[in-house]
């Protein structure tokens, strides 16, 4: 075993029954001590390589050594050494915060008078101290996230292997995420992130871009690009990049004319949950075309709010008016208007690609002979035709997406909802997604969206920023980071604003 | 010993938190026993039963009151046959007995006289109650009739029944504790059935691989917590039966317990295979019910005998824990220990429970290769 090298591998294969190898023939080695992230396209292969490391698959051909043993037959030995998140963070859900850790302690065998040290330790670096009797399954996305990682690293390992940690967590608890994590690398500790952030990869000391199971780069990030912004179109050309072309999406919609200068109206909206106020105060007012997006931690109301402007929740007070119609007078009439893509994937997974085009046609009253026009456009335009007969629940995430899309958009609605449609799903998948919907919108289509994505934060024509509730700052992208600073990004504004409220709450409440 | 210690301990901090496997373990067999107790009756059953008499005779109306003051039978008088017959085709009626005009004459001259009696078919054991109350009642009348009671012959033999272990025949004190191996099958496998499945759905699975954790662990680790809640939920239903219903126990709780406890390792045995091999909690609960519910149900010698069946279901029903059961649990109630039947049938139970045991052990997977 070479030094310096913590995990080695050479011509490793695998395969899943008869498709085409999930890992091909892939060569290479992840240093000791350092970070490295594990970036490529859904599909790619991430996973599937972490599970072989960790030994929780078995290679169909090559060779595999992780920290000099071989996890097929030594997976006993690695147990004892690293430390796996899986996808979903392996928390039990009824079971509270100090309890999911005093499991995973004694699993991983911390001798019982240490215990108390270390829990301590890691419930001040995941700032989860005073949330320890509370339920896993009731803690916010990015808190599921940082105790995922802390029952991880109970019985310090030697490596650490992390599938996609911060899927669907906000700017700040990501921040807060990623340095936990590095000043763990610095005590020597060998870290594989797998991530679809480019910027999260980019701050990596090295990287690793897998695309149909083979490497397309390995190596310093830094030697790929200087600047983030940068380092993301490179990466994106290295998977075979993105060729903006008309979008057909939007060009074959068909879009109603109509003259109501506000399409989306959200008019005093509250929602209370017992005393706890989800949503307070909340009014804005959406012209036709525009794309509004809303920004915010995990938790902070945009989520509810959504669900209220399309009848999905009842507002406590308030209401919405989508194309002029009272969402709680015409709630039908309202919803009509509506194409929603929700946070969950909300097809039927067991039925095909194609029964679900065709169910979600007939529910939007296409009628026969279109039907089966609009089906066949949209097969070819999201490039559906490899995976028509195909369950949905087994589409790679970006083609589920592309799917939800799809059916939200059938029925040529004025107005679009995209609740987080870009969680999770790869870099080139986003431009796509992205260039859909800003096709769409200069067609005259209104979306409101919601995002973790600081660039995708960029492409809205305003940005509404909530925070506990509230919408604390609202206005287009430039203003908003013209409130911060000059210089600021888009990750500092909403780092800045957040914190500025903070501190102003910090003040009235002493 | 740690590990295991921890994993029991979560599994009951779940059980607690998930109102859903109280509800199977408690509330799941209170209601199956009140079914079973009030809902099954194989005893006698009051019938109403239709009544024409074309036979004006004086006699015949004493035969009339031998029915009206029967327990077991409401009659209804009918003049109009085309009344009577739709009452019988509504369901109103059980059965009809229509006595001719020539009845009395008939017996008058010392030949044999015949009485009609038309049943719902499609209710066959109704039928045959329809068929037997008439048929004692009519006997009964010949025999205290002045008139008639000395043209037959005295009876040369009599019987004189003498029902063992249940002297009331009361059909309860043998479904009931046979319907604990229903119940049990049912909570054993059911609890069961979700739980290995719910790791698989909710990734916690994949987390625990990674850990210290060896296969036998994480085996023992679902055996121990449901089989004390599956324990402690017959305990529950034995009380009930005992306690509240006042169902005759003759035999010894140690031995219930025992067998019980071989039982409980076999349903779990089951549910475990099942959640171990399907890993989606839809299915396998579904699963359960089927493998689980019926076979305990028709093949345990509870409802139909075994030894009626034919010869390749009795063979079928040998792989059956719920027989085993059944057998201990009938005669312990009703006739007390005996040895030579809970002996054999413990150890039927300790094979098939120790053979589920190895099977869920080799089926319990230390990677993620084969998931779906």
């Amino acid at each position: 075993m070479g030094e310096g090298f913590s995990i080695e591998i050479k011509n490793l294969k695998k395969r899943f029954d008869d498709c085409e190898p999930a890992i091909d023939n892939l060569t290479l080695n992840i240093e000791k001590g350092k970070i490295t992230g594990l970036i490529g396209p859904d599909g790619a292969g991430k996973t599937t390589l972490i599970r072989l490391i960790a030994g929780l698959l078995t290679p169909t051909e090559g060779e595999i050594s992780t920290m000099g043993l071989n996890p097929t037959t030594q997976k006993d030995l690695i147990n004892k050494k690293i430390g796996y998140m899986p996808q979903r963070f392996g928390l039990y859900e009824d079971l509270s915060v100090i309890e999911n850790l005093n499991l995973y302690a004694d699993l991983r065998g911390i001798p019982t008078d240490e215990k108390e040290a270390i829990f301590d330790k890691v419930l001040t670096m995941t700032d989860l101290k005073n949330f320890k009797e509370r339920l896993a399954g009731a803690l916010s996305g990015g808190m599921k996230q940082k105790l995922g990682l802390a029952c991880t690293l109970l019985g310090t390992p030697e490596l650490l292997l992390l599938d996609e940690p911060s899927v669907g967590v906000d700017p700040i608890s990501r921040r807060e995420l990623i340095k936990m994590v590095k000043s763990l690398a610095t005590e020597g500790m060998t870290i594989l992130w797998s991530t679809a952030y480019l910027d999260e990869a980019h701050s990596f000391d090295s990287c690793l871009v897998l695309n149909e199971g083979k490497i397309i780069f390995n190596g310093q990030p830094r030697d790929v690009s200087e600047t983030t912004q940068d380092f993301e179109e490179k990466v994106i050309e290295l998977m075979g990049g993105f060729n903006p072309k008309t979008s057909e999406l939007a060009m074959k919609f068909e879009l109603k004319e109509d003259n109501i200068e506000y399409v989306i109206e959200a008019l005093d909206l509250v929602k209370k949950y017992g005393d706890f106020y989800a949503v307070k105060n909340n009014t804005f007012h959406i012209k036709k075309g525009e794309i509004f997006g809303l920004l915010g931690p995990n938790g902070a109301g945009k989520s509810t709010s959504f669900k209220m402007m399309c009848g999905l929740a009842t507002p406590t007070e308030g209401t919405a008016k989508i194309m002029g119609q009272d969402i709680l007078q015409n709630p039908s009439k309202a919803r009509s208007y509506l194409g929603y893509m929700a946070q969950k994937f909300s097809l039927y997974g067991d039925l095909s690609v194609l029964q679900n085009l065709r169910f979600f046609a007939g529910v939007y009253g296409l009628n026969f002979f279109k039907r089966k026009e609009k089906i066949d456009e949209i097969v070819e335009i999201l490039h559906f035709k490899k995976y028509l007969n195909q369950d949905a629940k087994e589409l790679p995430l970006g083609y589920k997406q592309r799917l939800s899309l799809a059916c939200a958009v059938m029925h040529n609605p004025p107005v679009l909802f995209l609740d987080e449609p870009t969680s999770g799903v790869d870099p080139v998948t986003r431009r796509e997604f992205w260039h859909h919907i800003k096709a769409l919108a200069k067609k005259g289509v209104t979306v409101m969206i919601t995002t973790h994505f600081m660039d995708e934060a960029e492409f809205c024509d305003r940005i509404s920023l909530f925070y506990q509730g509230e919408a604390i700052a609202t206005g287009s992208p430039a203003e908003l980071k013209a409130m911060v600073s000059p210089t600021a990004t888009m990750a500092d504004a909403f780092v800045g604003l957040i914190e500025r409220k903070e501190a102003i709450n910090g003040k009235v409440n002493r | 010993m740690r590990i295991l210690k921890a994993l029991i301990k979560k599994e009951f901090y779940q059980i607690i938190r998930d109102p859903s496997s109280i509800l199977i373990a408690f509330v799941l067999p209170l209601i199956l026993l009140i079914i079973y107790m009030y809902g099954v009756n194989l005893d006698s059953v009051r019938l109403n039963m239709g009544l024409k008499v074309d036979d004006p005779s004086q006699q015949v109306t004493t035969l009339i009151d031998s029915f009206k003051s029967n327990k077991f039978i409401t009659p209804f008088v009918y003049d109009n046959p085309q009344k009577m017959y739709d009452d019988l085709t509504g369901s109103k009626l059980r059965g009809l007995v229509i006595i001719p005009n020539d009845f009395s004459s008939k017996l008058d001259r010392n030949e044999a006289a015949t009485v009609q009696l038309i049943t719902d078919g499609s209710e066959v054991n109704l039928a045959n109650y329809a068929q037997n109350y008439t048929g004692t009642i009519l006997a009964q009348w010949l025999n205290y009739s002045s008139k008639y009671s000395r043209k037959i012959p005295p009876s040369l033999i009599s019987i004189e029944p003498r029902y063992w272990y249940n002297q009331d025949i009361n059909s309860h004190y043998f479904i009931l504790p046979g319907s604990l191996s229903v119940t049990m099958t049912l909570i054993g496998m059911l609890l069961t059935a979700l739980v290995i499945a719910r790791e698989w759905e909710r990734g916690t699975m994949e987390a625990l691989l990674t850990t210290k954790v060896t296969r036998i662990q994480l085996v023992l680790g679902k055996y121990i917590p449901y089989f004390i809640l599956g324990m402690t939920s017959m305990g529950f239903c034995v009380f009930i039966c005992i306690q509240v219903f006042q169902i005759p126990f003759r035999g010894s709780l140690w031995v219930l317990f025992v067998f019980s406890a071989l039982f409980l390792f076999t349903a779990m045995g089951q549910g475990l295979l099942i959640s171990t091999i399907l890993k989606n909690q839809f299915t396998a609960s579904q699963a359960a019910l089927v493998v689980g519910f019926l076979p305990a149900l028709m093949l345990s010698g509870l409802v139909f005998p075994i030894t009626s069946m034919p010869i390749p279901l009795q063979w079928l029903s040998s792989i059956i824990p719920a027989r085993y059961f059944v057998a201990c649990m009938q005669s312990e109630f009703m006739a007390g220990t005996v040895p030579e039947i809970i002996i054999p049938n413990c150890i039927f139970l300790a094979i098939i429970g120790f053979l589920l045991f190895i099977l869920v052990y080799s089926k319990t997977q230390m990677t993620l290769e084969g998931e779906n």
